[in-house]
């Protein structure tokens, strides 16, 4: 982890952060923006292997950037932090490619903790991310019009670990439950985003298709 | 035109009885009735009884030849303008009946009957007044009884008068009759068959009857009526249906065929002037072309009226209609007086082949149309249709029997025609008013099925409008929640999480900490949808568990037993989470417990949470009552707000008990 991007707008939230990743990952070689467009020429630019992105920043949503790092820099591990703990804020961002989300306002510790766990390929997943994570995959078996969609599924085992996440079980709970470790466990969370991702591009890039906007690139 | 007329003679029954007829009546008196012929489904029982009824007066008024009346059928006939009998000259021996078609078709002029009958003076019923009958003599006859003239009225010469559809019945005066053999002379003047136009007027005499005056004089009654007044009669009916039918015709466009009804009813009566008028002051040759024009008049009417009431219609036809009114006529005056009755004959056969032509194409075009989509209207419209083919199918049967049995010379109790043919199209005059009245419930019933038709869509308009506005209303709310959550998010939020980071107390900290959750909480409750209880109980049970464990205590979650499927609104969502936040911090924060059990269920429509910790419990105040701190009061007035309740119950090495049930 020598690479980091660091995007956000309020300057003393942005100094915090940045000492917290310092705290994280001492040798770490941080760029730090301010506006979208900034991070996007820095995607464009350089090579990371972490970043921190805000989602609310004045000239658009961190979400572009998520999305821009899944085109150019599909290694990178984009990670949400944000004020927002609702899903409406945050499910978009996981639909994009995001690996995982840190909630600005808990404490350090808390922070680093997570942060740790998030690099280590451990990404948090709440009942309610899981819900909605459900519902599109539930959404995605309909038939469609087009045959083009890539069918994108998940397994038995992780629309389990899915459910029970929904039920409101923590991670080593359900680890007890099935009888896997809390890596394995880990290992279908990244996965069940991985193809969260992969299924919503799909979606998008359908329905511009069917509406025509192809090859206005 | 082949206009029938029969007349009955006094064996006339022998004869018909031949022909298989049904319900001939007792003896020989076979009457033939429209009710014999093909069944008219509406009112057989009634013919039928009618039938009888007549065949009963028949018999109580003499029809049948008295033993007292003498039938003469020898005659000595003579060709002669005399004024008597030629007493000289050469004599024919014939026998009666003598229709001059057969026996002199080209001779017009008058003939000469002598005939003898023997009447004594002694017979016991004497003192009767006799009566000279004749069942046919056509056109015009004189008498004279022993050489002397007995009254007549007509002419007999041209224009002679035409005397030939009823029986002719002249007076014997008892003081010319003599005792034993009686001399009777008829001088009898009549056209050449081929200036007729029809049949009915073709010159003959039938056999003569002698009799009692009152006798003939009933029978003369009975034939005046079927074959004179009941045509009349019937006749002045059609003027007035035809005026009706005119009239109708003029209502709407779809009854514009009714005219040519009506047309056909007056040509009809037209046609029959002549069963009542004798005299008409026309020259003979033109009254024949006038009544021979009539019948392709006849035909344009009956042709256009069936196809123009199945909407067929087409102006070649018309033309071709037309042009053989004119044709027709022209080609009788051509020919009037020569071969008018040949050329008669071929026209009429050519529009008897017409008629039944376009009755088999209005039977097609009823086949093909299309049933229109009501059941009602289709049975009406069928039966309609139906009863007018049966209607036209008699009209034409029963001139077509008329026309057989005159040509075989069989003669019949009254022609069919003159009646059946003026019911016929009574009976198409009524249908056409009865149409007219069905047409006009129906439109009704049309236009109330358009109104309720109208009327339901206009509901069904407003229900949309109405719900169409629910879901703008809801939609402009949703925004403004939306903005106003995000204005909150972006400045307050902003302002405390700054504080969050940058302040040096921890204190201050982890209050703008706690401030920021609850705004996060306030604004959830503002902008949030109804939750399912399953949702919810997922996500309290990840941060509760998540939570307690983090601050090592152990932590049981008990979920409810039976399936839970009831929604919580946003606000009491929120409101629980912050309870359960509260007791959760406490727990973590005072109570020093190791062990806490959380169950949650339903009661009834009551949602009920259980929250159970083996801490050290809460201290109690001086008077008996619990601590009022550690946020125990928001616990409650939270509760109270969702119109629930939360109670505490809680012991100095007991632990605590919260308990909280929220309605749903």
């Amino acid at each position: 982890m020598n690479q980091i991007l660091l995007l956000e707008d309020l300057p003393e939230i942005r100094a915090w952060l940045k000492s917290l990743v310092l705290q994280v990952f001492p040798a770490a070689d941080i760029t730090e923006c301010s506006r979208v467009h900034d991070a996007l020429d820095q995607v464009a630019r350089q090579k990371f292997s972490l970043a921190l992105l805000d989602l609310g920043l004045p000239d658009g949503s961190g979400v572009d950037v998520v999305a821009a790092l899944r085109d150019k820099q599909p290694d990178v591990q984009s990670v949400i932090v944000t004020i927002h703990d609702d899903d409406e804020h945050l499910f978009p961002a996981l639909q994009a490619g995001a690996f995982g989300y840190l909630l600005k306002e808990q404490p350090r510790e808390l922070l680093i903790e997570h942060l740790q766990r998030i690099s280590q390929g451990e990404p948090p997943l709440s009942p309610s991310i899981a819900r909605k994570v459900i519902a599109h995959f539930a959404s995605q078996r309909r038939p469609q019009a087009s045959a083009q969609l890539i069918e994108v599924s998940l397994t038995d085992r992780e629309s389990e670990v899915l459910l029970r996440v929904a039920k409101g079980f923590t991670l080593p709970e359900i680890g007890v439950q099935l009888g896997l470790s809390r890596h394995t466990i880990a290992d279908y969370v990244k996965q069940i985003y991985r193809k969260l991702n992969v299924s919503s591009r799909a979606e998008a890039a359908l329905e511009a298709q069917r509406l025509g906007l192809f090859g206005r690139n | 035109m082949i206009k029938m007329r029969f007349q009955g003679s006094g064996d006339g029954g022998a004869l018909l009885s031949r022909a298989s007829l049904p319900d001939a009546g007792p003896g020989n008196a076979a009457v033939v009735t429209p009710a014999q012929c093909p069944p008219m489904k509406h009112n057989s029982p009634t013919l039928r009884w009618l039938t009888r009824l007549v065949l009963w007066m028949v018999m109580s008024t003499g029809l049948l030849p008295a033993a007292r009346s003498l039938t003469l059928e020898q005659a000595q006939a003579v060709v002669s303008q005399a004024a008597a009998f030629p007493e000289q000259g050469p004599v024919q021996e014939i026998t009666l009946p003598d229709y001059w078609g057969d026996s002199r078709p080209d001779f017009q002029g008058r003939v000469w009957y002598r005939l003898h009958f023997t009447h004594s003076a002694g017979d016991t019923r004497s003192h009767e007044p006799l009566a000279v009958y004749m069942a046919q003599a056509c056109s015009q006859v004189q008498v004279r009884l022993n050489r002397r003239d007995l009254p007549a009225t007509g002419r007999l010469d041209d224009p002679i008068s035409d005397h030939c559809n009823a029986p002719f019945l002249v007076a014997l005066p008892p003081d010319l009759l003599n005792d034993g053999d009686n001399l009777l002379d008829l001088n009898l003047a009549g056209y050449s068959r081929q200036s007729l136009h029809a049949t009915a007027q073709t010159a003959g005499l039938s056999s003569v009857e002698v009799g009692p005056y009152d006798r003939l004089a009933h029978r003369r009654a009975w034939f005046d009526f079927w074959q004179i007044q009941l045509p009349q009669a019937l006749c002045a009916m059609l003027t007035i249906m035809a005026i009706a039918m005119a009239l109708l015709s003029q209502t709407d466009r779809r009854e514009r065929p009714l005219i040519f009804l009506s047309g056909l009813m007056l040509c009809w009566t037209l046609e029959s002037v002549p069963l009542w008028v004798s005299d008409l002051a026309m020259p003979h040759a033109l009254l024949e072309v006038v009544l021979a024009s009539i019948a392709p008049l006849m035909i344009l009417c009956a042709v256009q009226f069936l196809l123009r009431m199945q909407g067929w219609q087409h102006p070649g036809l018309d033309t071709f209609l037309i042009v053989q009114c004119v044709l027709a006529s022209a080609s009788f005056w051509l020919v009037r007086d020569n071969r008018l009755f040949l050329l008669s004959s071929l026209w009429d056969t050519l529009f008897v082949v017409e008629l039944v032509l376009s009755l088999g194409l209005y039977v097609w075009l009823r086949k093909e149309a299309t049933p229109p989509s009501d059941s009602t209207l289709t049975a009406a419209n069928s039966a309609q249709a139906s009863f007018s083919v049966i209607l036209m199918g008699l009209a034409t049967l029963t001139v077509l029997i008329d026309l057989l049995l005159q040509l075989t010379h069989k003669p019949a109790w009254m022609s069919l025609a003159t009646v059946g043919v003026p019911l016929a199209l009574l009976g198409l005059g009524m249908q056409a008013i009865r149409g007219v009245a069905l047409s006009r419930r129906i439109a009704e019933a049309e236009v109330l099925g358009l109104q309720t038709e109208m009327s339901e869509r206009i509901a069904e308009v407003e229900r949309e409008y109405s719900a169409m506005a629910e879901r703008k209303l809801e939609q402009v709310t949703e925004r403004e929640r939306k903005r106003i959550a995000a204005d909150l998010h972006d400045d307050l939020g902003a302002k405390l999480l700054t504080i969050v980071h940058t302040s040096e107390s921890d204190r201050i900290s982890s209050l703008a900490r706690e401030a920021l959750e609850e705004m996060r909480l306030s604004v959830r409750g503002l902008t949030g949808k109804p939750v399912h209880l399953l949702d919810a109980l997922g996500d309290w049970r990840a941060e509760v568990v998540s939570r307690l464990s983090q601050a090592n205590i152990l932590a049981e979650w008990k979920s409810p037993a039976e399936e839970v499927s009831h929604t919580l609104q946003a606000r009491a969502y929120v409101q629980t989470t912050r309870i359960l936040r509260e007791a959760v911090s406490n727990i973590i924060k005072h109570s020093g417990a190791t062990h806490c059990i959380v169950a949650c269920g339903m009661q009834g429509s009551d949602f009920h949470v259980s929250i159970q910790d083996n801490g050290h419990g809460i201290p109690m105040e001086l008077d008996g009552r619990l601590d009022r701190g550690h946020g125990m009061a928001s616990m409650k007035s939270r509760a109270k707000q969702m119109q629930g309740q939360c109670l505490v119950e809680s012991g100095p090495g007991l632990g605590t008990v919260i308990r909280l049930t929220i309605p749903l």
